[in-house]
């Protein structure tokens, strides 16, 4: 997307569950994100996008005609890998606990905290830490969890954010109005005279209470600390994340910011009707399950989709993960879905029950190569609209960032076969389908290698040895 | 300390495989010592030094140190009550919410999430709040003074301090805050460095964490908490919020020195129990047990789900002697009244009485028997799975921990297998199923499902019902296999096995293993040694709620601590 450069002081408009919109004065002068103006180098972006449920091996092997279809139109730039065994990285319990721990950290879970905690960070963490590990400059957000989920029977069914030292980082949002209010809350229709005294008054306010703040928690990451290792790791997380977003918190004196793309109206992204049911805090499972009528969802998916993919395009995100359905799917659907000449009653064929139990657990293969597609059709939105967007280098937001594609299961839960992905990289993978055996960690590791950027697998997990893949890179 | 004596002794549990935590294979206990706690606390006043290492605090008792951040609970009540000033709705929505996972509290300090939206939030809130409240409300009520007045900013950061902090700052702290307010008046007005104080008090680690001393000692001893600690564990549990100034005082202790004095613990506990602070803890406590805090109820009549919670609740409420007299907590297993709307008594087979909460006696309800049986405590769980009601009962009723099944593809099969052979058949027919699966299912499953056989004439609302929606008939006997030290409890229906449960020890002595878990934020699995004394103290306080609550308060959950093994 390109729009006219715009100096736009940001205001943040902080929206409640519902229609409420207040300001706070402090965030008026949030800072805004630096975008990559012509001339300037293309920003590293990592997204990591999930599916629950996994795909069979056949199914994948389907190429184009089976539930993949939805990743046709970005054939050219996806390495696609359909022979990835998670079994290696699965812990003890379900491969929805387990492996789903696993997917975008390539490490498997600590066994002593399988029902909170992951091995490790996930990658797009990695990457953050290792490129920007003063924190990340000028960004709304320095990373944003979005997706379609339900159930809260263990952190690893609906989480692929983990921080450095493997606890959750971020629910994914589900409201298309909340991932808004998160990433454009922040503008308002630019203003000519530039920071008024009490803005420049106000800037010195924050910059001196976080210097403080920061010195605070740096103390206490000293060796004079009271804390422990454990507890250490916690604060470490939270002084971070104050890096990230310094600039957000005191920005500097000149008010404003340089944007080349138009920030579009919130309006537009609206939670859809029928949505609302999504403010619950947690669904349960089989008939208990929240209904959704599958054209809603998509119409909220496609939204969060555009808001993520134009938000990249702003440099107001570089790095996030997208959820679909979760592992474990405990989200029930109706209305019928059309797609590879063939449709599904979503109503009648899961009943009561969700996809995970009706057609999963009965192994319903027909229905299942729908249910996948109509998973893998909700994260191609983003895919579409990253397409779309034309970046000053001339090639596409999805060709100058970097997807990570994964699953946690591949057979009727059996951690073999788990589906991945890489997509896009800036012409450092070569496009096309990949049978060799590996693991995930393979996949993330030679993905982070080829930006220069240590995946940590090994040091995480010191069993691992990385297997080459052939042909991925493009050398 | 009143009645917490120590056992020095191990206990060994029957273990089959399924279960986490320690497994064993005998029982074994014997009284030990009352322990000595006068600690020397610290001597410094400023945290760095904890108390005596005790010789005989239970083994398991006292978890390895995890730093835990104020939920979005206890972050809100601590501003409203130190502060004053109550979160507007779109500040309450700006911090992202704490929700437990599985069985977990909304205290678990493991399950705690944290990223960058949290840092924002924090510091949006701060300065929202604090200038909401004005620099001179702000210096009046901590430091009883204007702006300009000598010694003014350094009594109010002091006293500030003190409240935000939950001790008294160290000198380099308020060093800190002076340089802060001197910095920002070089360039700003007088007030902003009022404000500036605050906000960055708001934000500091010793506001947002509960920071505890835990490097002191040798690696993995255990320490007496000092007179601070112990007073933001007892807030934090008894109030969801931080110490009010009579807490700080008992914290300083008779000396000045931080150093409490444990006779005055019993006191303390049962002036916070009467405090009205103490409703939101037992609210929340409750609402997690239940899982009503979180549950959506999406089974459930949208009209009606905000009514299966808060009835349930108010009968909780009732239960605990919110407005009457406390019942003895065997009434979640034999009480005699449910509090329901119309709407949910319909559900309970009831005659309404009217759209509001009304309080109805058990024989007009239908096939119920204590707050168990209450339609919102069935409809939180939105399943009529003998596996999932059967997990959530096991883990919380009978404190019987399932380990996850194995990852292993055979296993995996099996299960897809089972799960395919029994998606047609009523959830007991489905577990007989299961049950006849050697060695796969059976080992674990007829341990957790057997509660369940009692609720499959319940359906996901509630609602009972001898028939399902097929017309197949639905039943509700069976057999809970004995644990530990519980024994069989065979029953022909809900009511025999209520009272079952309501007559066994093991059932008192998971309500103190529950309550410790929400207390402490971490699980009291491995605290067999201290949980037995809990149930004493609970059943000597006459098993109600309060007396659960000050079973655990005093325990040595709450009034111990251990340094951290890797510390660095």
């Amino acid at each position: 997307m390109s729009g006219p450069k715009t100096l736009i002081p940001r205001r943040l408009l902080l929206r409640g569950a519902g229609s409420i919109a207040v300001g706070l004065p402090f965030l008026e002068e949030f800072m805004a994100p630096a975008r990559a103006s012509e001339g300037d180098e293309i920003p590293c972006r990592l997204f990591t996008m999930s599916f629950g449920l996994g795909i069979e091996e056949a199914m994948q092997l389907e190429q184009f005609g089976g539930p993949l279809q939805p990743l046709e139109p970005f054939a050219d730039q996806t390495a696609f890998f359909t022979n990835v065994d998670a079994g290696p990285l699965a812990a003890t319990g379900t491969p929805h606990f387990s492996s789903g721990a696993a997917t975008f950290t390539g490490v498997p879970q600590r066994p002593e905290s399988e029902d909170y905690h992951a091995g490790g960070p996930s990658m797009e963490q990695v990457m953050k830490r290792a490129l920007h590990p003063g924190g990340v400059p000028n960004v709304s957000l320095p990373e944003l969890s979005v997706g379609l989920w339900s159930r809260t029977g263990a952190v690893s069914q609906f989480t692929r954010q983990w921080n450095a030292d493997g606890s959750p980082g971020m629910r994914p949002e589900r409201r298309p109005s909340a991932v808004f209010s998160a990433l454009f809350g922040a503008f308002e229709p630019p203003s000519d005279e530039g920071p008024t005294p009490e803005q420049l008054r106000r800037n010195h306010v924050n910059r001196s209470v976080l210097d403080s703040v920061l010195g605070q928690y740096e103390s206490l990451m000293g060796p004079n600390s009271p804390l422990g290792s454990a507890s250490k790791a916690r604060v470490d997380n939270h002084l971070s994340a104050i890096r990230d977003v310094e600039q957000q918190l005191a920005p500097p004196d000149d008010g404003g910011i340089t944007l080349d793309c138009e920030i579009p109206g919130a309006r537009e992204y609206d939670d859809p009707a029928g949505y609302s049911f999504y403010d619950a805090a947690d669904g349960a499972t089989g008939a208990g399950a929240p209904l959704l009528n599958w054209e809603v969802a998509d119409a909220a998916m496609e939204r969060i989709g555009r808001l993520m993919a134009l938000a990249a395009s702003c440099d107001a995100l570089r790095f996030g993960s997208m959820l679909c359905i979760g592992a474990g799917g405990h989200v029930r659907f109706d209305g019928t879905y059309e797609a590879l000449g063939e449709s599904l009653d979503f109503a009648q064929t899961f009943g009561t029950g969700t996809p995970h139990d009706r057609i999963f657990h009965d192994y319903n293969a027909p229905a299942i190569r729908l249910y996948q597609h109509f998973s893998i059709r909700q994260l191609a939105h983003m895919l579409t609209a990253m397409q779309d967007i034309t970046e000053v280098n001339g090639s596409t937001l999805l060709e100058n960032s970097l997807i990570l594609m994964g699953t946690e299961y591949g057979e009727n839960h059996n951690a073999s076969h788990a589906f991945h992905a890489v997509i896009g990289g800036g012409g450092r993978f070569n496009a096309g389908w990949y049978d060799q055996a590996l693991i995930p960690s393979d996949v993330y590791h030679q993905a982070l290698d080829a930006y220069g950027v240590d995946s940590e697998i090994g040091e995480r997990w010191p069993e691992y040895s990385p297997t080459e893949i052939n042909g991925f890179r493009n050398v | 300390m009143r009645g917490w004596g120590i056992i020095g002794a191990t206990v060994l549990l029957v273990g089959s495989g399924c279960y986490g935590g320690a497994e064993v294979d005998a029982v074994e206990t014997d009284e030990g010592a009352e322990t000595d706690s006068g600690g020397s606390g610290d001597e410094s006043g400023d945290g760095s030094s904890t108390g005596d290492a005790p010789e005989d605090v239970p083994d398991g008792s006292v978890p390895e140190p995890l730093v835990s951040r104020l939920n979005h609970t206890q972050y809100a009540n601590t501003i409203a009550d130190v502060l004053g000033e109550s979160l507007t709705e779109a500040e309450r929505d700006l911090i992202p919410r704490d929700i437990p996972v599985g069985s977990a509290y909304s205290t678990t300090v493991q399950g705690q999430f944290f990223s960058a939206q949290y840092v924002l939030a924090y510091a949006s809130v701060a300065r929202s709040v604090v200038g909401r409240i004005g620099s001179e409300a702000l210096l009046q009520e901590f430091g009883d003074c204007g702006l300009g007045e000598d010694g003014c900013l350094e009594t109010f950061v002091d006293a500030l301090g003190l409240r935000l902090h939950r001790r008294p700052l160290t000198n380099e702290q308020q060093e800190t805050y002076l340089g802060l307010a001197a910095a920002i008046e070089a360039e700003a007005e007088p007030q902003d460095a009022v404000l500036g104080v605050a906000e960055a008090m708001l934000q500091s680690p010793q506001f947002l964490y509960r920071v505890e001393e835990e490097t002191s000692g040798e690696p993995g001893a255990v320490y007496e908490v000092d007179g601070y600690e112990m007073a933001t564990r007892l807030s934090f549990f008894l109030w969801q919020s931080s110490p009010d100034p009579e807490l700080l005082t008992f914290a300083r202790g008779p000396s000045g020195d931080g150093v409490h004095d444990p006779d005055m613990l019993a006191a303390e506990v049962d002036r916070m129990i009467l405090d009205p602070k103490f409703a939101r803890s037992r609210r929340q406590f409750w609402g997690d047990y239940t899982f009503a805090s979180v549950a959506g109820f999406a089974a459930a009549d949208p009209a009606v789900r905000e009514e299966l919670r808060e009835s349930l609740l108010a009968t909780l409420d009732l239960v605990s002697g919110v407005d009457g007299p406390a019942q003895d907590l065997s009434a979640l297993y034999s009480g005699t009244e449910l509090v329901m709307t119309g709407a949910v008594a319909e559900l309970a087979g009831a005659q309404p009485k009217g759209d509001s909460l009304e309080v109805y006696s058990i024989d007009e309800a239908e096939q119920r028997q204590g707050v168990l049986t209450h339609p919102g405590f069935l409809a939180a769980l939105g399943t009529t799975s003998f596996v999932g009601r059967g997990l959530f009962m096991s883990e919380r009723l009978l404190c019987q921990h399932i380990l996850p099944p194995p990852s292993d593809p055979g296993t995996s099969d099996a299960i897809m297998d089972t799960a395919m052979q029994t998606e047609e058949l009523t959830p007991r027919g489905a577990s007989e199923f299961r049950f006849g699966l050697e060695p796969v299912c059976l080992s674990c499953h007829t341990q957790f499902e057997p509660i369940a056989y009692a609720f499959e004439r319940f359906d996901m609302e509630g609602r009972y019902t001898t028939v399902d929606e097929e017309g197949r008939d639905l039943f509700s006997d069976g057999s809970v296999p004995p644990y530990l030290e519980r024994p069989e409890i065979p029953f022909d229906d809900v009511q025999e096995l209520f009272d079952g449960l309501a007559t066994a020890d093991a059932t008192y002595r998971c309500m103190v293993e529950n309550m410790m878990e929400y207390a402490t934020g971490h699980s009291s699995r491995d605290a067999h040694d201290s949980v037995s004394e809990g149930q004493e103290f609970f059943e000597a306080e006459g098993r109600t709620f309060d007396g659960l609550v000050r079973s655990v308060a005093e325990s040595p959950q709450l009034t111990y601590k251990r340094t951290a093994q890797e510390a660095e």
